[in-house]
């Protein structure tokens, strides 16, 4: 019996534990200056269905969500656009952002965005749906997705897999689920919380 | 009863289309989830194309790459279904249409693979 209350004392501070932790800055350091610094989202620049110009700068002092998607895609990008409106609808009220980057710009050119983002009636500054050049797009698809793929022979798929990505106010990756299973984004959606009580702090 | 009867051949009906949709779906998400890897071997081939400025084969498994990724985009943008009564046939169309899609990422990504390997 002793032994079962200790197992349950232990246990129970475990779990305290974890939920005081903050959540981790996730991605591999880097050196920068002869100085180790954990993983940033690099510069970007892209439009945004307003047409207007959105940079790293639009976020400075918020924390956001981001994720890949198609606006024409037909089977996993609604079910997590789903998602990502039941975080927007969360937040509604909160200091958190949505940025969704499209991986087609050819055809997801600003008016085509403008009008997907009608139909969810959300708009922009809250949620930005992102456009621009193809290898600008790829290229920053890759540096979120660094902290996901580790090797050389982890699934390509990143950018239809649905990832969402939590980042905090200094550019950093703290969280991440897989947007098409609504259990894993009830987690990644207390992550959010943690994240903003800790700025708040 | 007879309602019975056309309620249950209405049900299977559904789930018929139901199965006729993810299987065309199926197809798309396996051979979408490689779009990461045209992306990767392109990167890889481009570099290679600065040193062979003038190599054929690299243009070629670049332009494979390219057609593969831009005939999944297409396929994505042209994919309206259309009312109940046409479903069926249309499921039918798209699960051929989306094979030979898949079929061309496979190749196009396994060429360069080996390309890249050798």
């Amino acid at each position: 019996m002793n032994r079962y209350i200790l197992f349950l004392f232990i246990l129970i501070l475990l779990s305290s534990c974890e939920d005081n932790a903050p959540l981790p800055i996730l991605g591999e350091t880097e050196v920068v200056n002869g100085l180790e610094v954990p993983h940033a989202i690099r510069d970007f620049s892209f439009f945004n269905q307003d047409s207007v110009i959105i940079t790293n700068e639009n976020f400075a002092g918020n924390i956001y969500v981001a994720d890949f998607f198609f606006t024409s895609c037909p089977s996993i990008c609604p079910v997590v656009t789903k998602q990502m409106l039941r975080i927007y609808e969360t937040f509604q009220n909160q200091n958190v952002n949505l940025v969704s980057y499209t991986m087609d710009p050819k055809r997801d050119i600003p008016a085509k965005l403008k009008s997907y983002a009608e139909k969810l009636e959300v708009s922009a500054p809250k949620w930005q749906f992102l456009t621009g050049e193809k290898d600008k797009l790829h290229e920053i698809a890759a540096d979120y997705f660094s902290i996901v793929i580790e090797d050389d022979e982890a699934p390509g798929g990143f950018n239809h897999s649905g990832y969402l990505l939590l980042v905090d106010k200094n550019r950093h990756i703290r969280s991440f689920c897989i947007g098409t299973d609504e259990d894993e984004v009830t987690e990644f959606i207390k992550d959010i919380k943690k994240l903003l009580a800790e700025d708040e702090k | 009863m007879l309602l019975l009867i056309g309620f249950t051949a209405c049900k299977e009906k559904v789930s018929e289309l139901e199965m006729a949709r993810k299987e065309v779906m199926e197809i798309h998400d396996k051979s979408m989830a490689e779009i990461g890897n045209i992306i990767k071997y392109r990167t890889s081939l481009d570099t290679m194309r600065v040193q062979n400025p003038d190599s054929l084969k690299i243009s070629e498994l670049i332009v494979n790459l390219n057609e593969a990724e831009e005939e999944m985009m297409l396929w994505m943008a042209n994919y309206k279904e259309p009312d109940q009564s046409e479903l069926s046939a249309f499921y039918k169309d798209q699960k051929n249409k989306i094979t030979l899609v898949a079929e061309k990422i496979f190749i196009s990504i396994n060429e360069s693979k080996k390309y890249l390997n050798e």
